[in-house]
């Protein structure tokens, strides 16, 4: 079968057939909510240097999944349980004792691997189900858990935005959003059982291998585009939703793993960020021929700026520098 | 200046204690400050100087004794009338902020919208970064900024909901000596002109005495509380830390 042909049959299987038949559609679109949901929530995370925290809250859900494999039940409750538990202690740990959320995490993280694999061992029946814990099964989302994952997705995006503002705040700064009467202990929890849930979202259809690469690779890359958080999120979501999109006609394609192809993907967009990033861009200003600077104005290259504009008392705002040439700050 | 005659107490503390853990960090202070004062906080380190601000702002709560802010006990709404700058942390230089985000964080409390609705008198944000002489910097990213225009920016944010007290922890202490006597002139300019009563944490003393009209000293206790006289000073310093 030749490309164009697999990929008329990848349409077709994507559009034509009817929704409840479709075998493409329910995790096409699960894709797009966990990428959704994971690219918002990963830019706080991101920003907060929560990123080992959500790795803790992962293996810990990986304890519930192996207890739910045991005991025969919906691993989603032991899941949840196990999720939503560890971020409460270790937020706890982190403020009661004052030690380090890395410290509090590797405890924890430690305990839960090890009451994982107690489990798995005890169930000694290592198959498809646990493998399915570590690395989802996208492609065999059910109506019924695709309609859960739109419920925790509207509940967490929800909250995420009722808090948005106090969240950014204290991760600016904690003691300055608590002088100016920011309830920070309260956000601070609150986000920590959004992560936990998210986590809880994406664990059944991408898995707790890769459900972190879902959280911090967009948030990462859109990181290096912008110093506004507004456009950082919106990247962060673009990023992750267009690699999710294009994930699904490579895998078909391929006859691969279609949450590993959104990863690999994922990682691409970072490392191509990195390389156009205009904040990396920035640092070689200095370098720049000054006799070509302007020096007058305060118009920005990409994110950058003139600093040889600062002691100018009289900035202009009809003029700007040229983008395509940075070492030739053109007025138009 | 629009000081009146009669002093016009805007903070009363009476026989404070604070206890933090298990220790007696502040010993029943007594302390009185007037409209328009501009008093300097000075001490070692662990004199409980941070601590004294942060119960005036009701973050820690006394132990024993009373603070009274324009007249009221102290609650978790005192925040309102206080503009509070702590000691400064870095920056990163790349965080997701300009100089207007940071500002307008000062009003989150009240409602996301509050910035956008220009008043008469124009855009809050705007106002205050005016009142700092920061306005041509509002659209940069605040990680781009100096040491001592961080400081200004922090200051222009405790400044928007108009207070009438401002406490500012350390301002100076990751200055050079140019920025310092800058943000110094910059407070000095705030308290005459706005008529913003200042308490400011501050190590240098030479610094501090040409711009403050009170000194107090701490070391758990009240050890000084008079007119900053460099003489005085020096001789209480002397005493504190042999």
């Amino acid at each position: 079968m030749g490309l164009g042909e697999t990929l008329m049959n990848f349409f077709e299987a994507l559009f034509r057939r009817p929704f409840g038949s479709n075998v493409l559609i329910r995790p096409f679109l699960a894709a797009i909510l966990i990428a959704v949901v994971c690219s918002v929530i990963g830019v706080f995370m991101v920003l907060r240097g929560l990123i080992f925290f959500g790795e803790g809250i992962a293996h810990s859900a990986f304890a519930g999944g192996a207890l739910g494999l045991l005991l025969g039940i919906n691993i989603l409750y032991p899941v949840s349980i196990f999720a939503l538990i560890t971020a409460l202690i270790i937020g706890y740990i982190h403020e009661r004792t004052k030690l380090s959320n890395e410290t509090a995490i590797g405890i924890i993280f430690a305990l839960t691997m090890a009451m994982g694999i107690i489990f798995i061992s005890l169930y000694n029946n290592y198959n498809v189900s646990v493998s399915s814990l570590l690395f989802g099964s996208l492609s065999s989302v059910s109506l019924q858990e695709l309609l859960l994952t739109l419920g925790f997705a509207s509940i967490i995006i929800m909250v995420t935005g009722i808090i948005a503002k106090w969240l950014f705040f204290s991760t600016f700064d904690e003691e300055l959003a608590l002088a100016n009467g920011i309830p920070t202990r309260m956000i601070s929890y609150i986000f920590l059982l959004i992560v936990a849930l998210t986590i809880i979202m994406g664990i059944r259809v991408v898995g707790i291998i890769l459900i972190m690469a879902f959280v911090v690779t967009p948030a990462a890359a859109a990181y290096q585009f912008t110093y506004k958080i507004k456009k950082m999120v919106l990247y962060s979501i673009m990023i992750s939703v267009s690699c999710s999109i294009l994930a699904f006609p490579i895998s078909y394609i391929l006859e691969i793993s279609t949450s590993a192809t959104i990863v690999v993907l994922l990682t691409i967009s970072f490392g191509f960020s990195m390389l156009f990033s205009p904040k990396r861009r920035k640092h070689a200003i200095p370098e720049i021929d000054t006799e070509k600077l302007c020096k007058v104005c305060e118009e920005a290259i990409g994110d950058a700026y003139c600093m040889y504009c600062e002691f100018e008392d009289d900035p202009h705002h009809d003029q700007h520098h040229d983008e395509k040439s940075p070492g030739g700050y053109q007025h138009e | 200046m629009n000081r009146s005659f009669f002093p016009n107490p805007v903070i009363e503390l009476n026989k404070v204690s604070v206890v933090l853990g298990r220790n007696l960090v502040l010993k029943e202070i007594d302390l009185i400050v007037n409209e328009g004062d501009y008093i300097g906080l000075i001490g070692k380190n662990g004199s409980g100087k941070t601590t004294l601000l942060k119960a005036i702002l009701g973050i820690i709560k006394p132990k024993m004794g009373t603070i009274l802010v324009n007249g009221h006990a102290v609650t978790s709404d005192t925040y309102k009338q206080i503009g509070y700058v702590p000691q400064m942390h870095p920056i990163k230089r790349e965080f997701p902020a300009t100089v207007y985000d940071v500002v307008q964080m000062g009003l989150y409390r009240y409602g996301v919208n509050k910035s956008k609705d220009v008043g008469e008198d124009g855009d809050p944000v705007m106002l205050a970064l005016h009142k700092v002489k920061m306005e041509k910097f509002v659209n940069r990213p605040i990680g781009h900024l100096s040491g001592g225009e961080q400081q200004k920016v922090l200051i222009a944010q405790a400044l928007i909901r108009n207070p009438s007290i401002l406490l500012l922890d350390e301002p100076t202490s990751a200055l050079d000596f140019t920025m310092v006597q800058d943000l110094m002139t910059l407070l000095r300019t705030l308290n005459s002109r706005y008529n913003i009563t200042m308490i400011v944490i501050q190590h240098n003393l030479e610094m501090l005495i040409p711009f403050c009209n009170r000194l107090v000293m701490l070391r758990g206790i009240k050890m000084y509380d008079g007119p900053p006289q460099i003489e005085k000073a020096n001789e209480m310093i002397q005493r504190v830390f042999s």
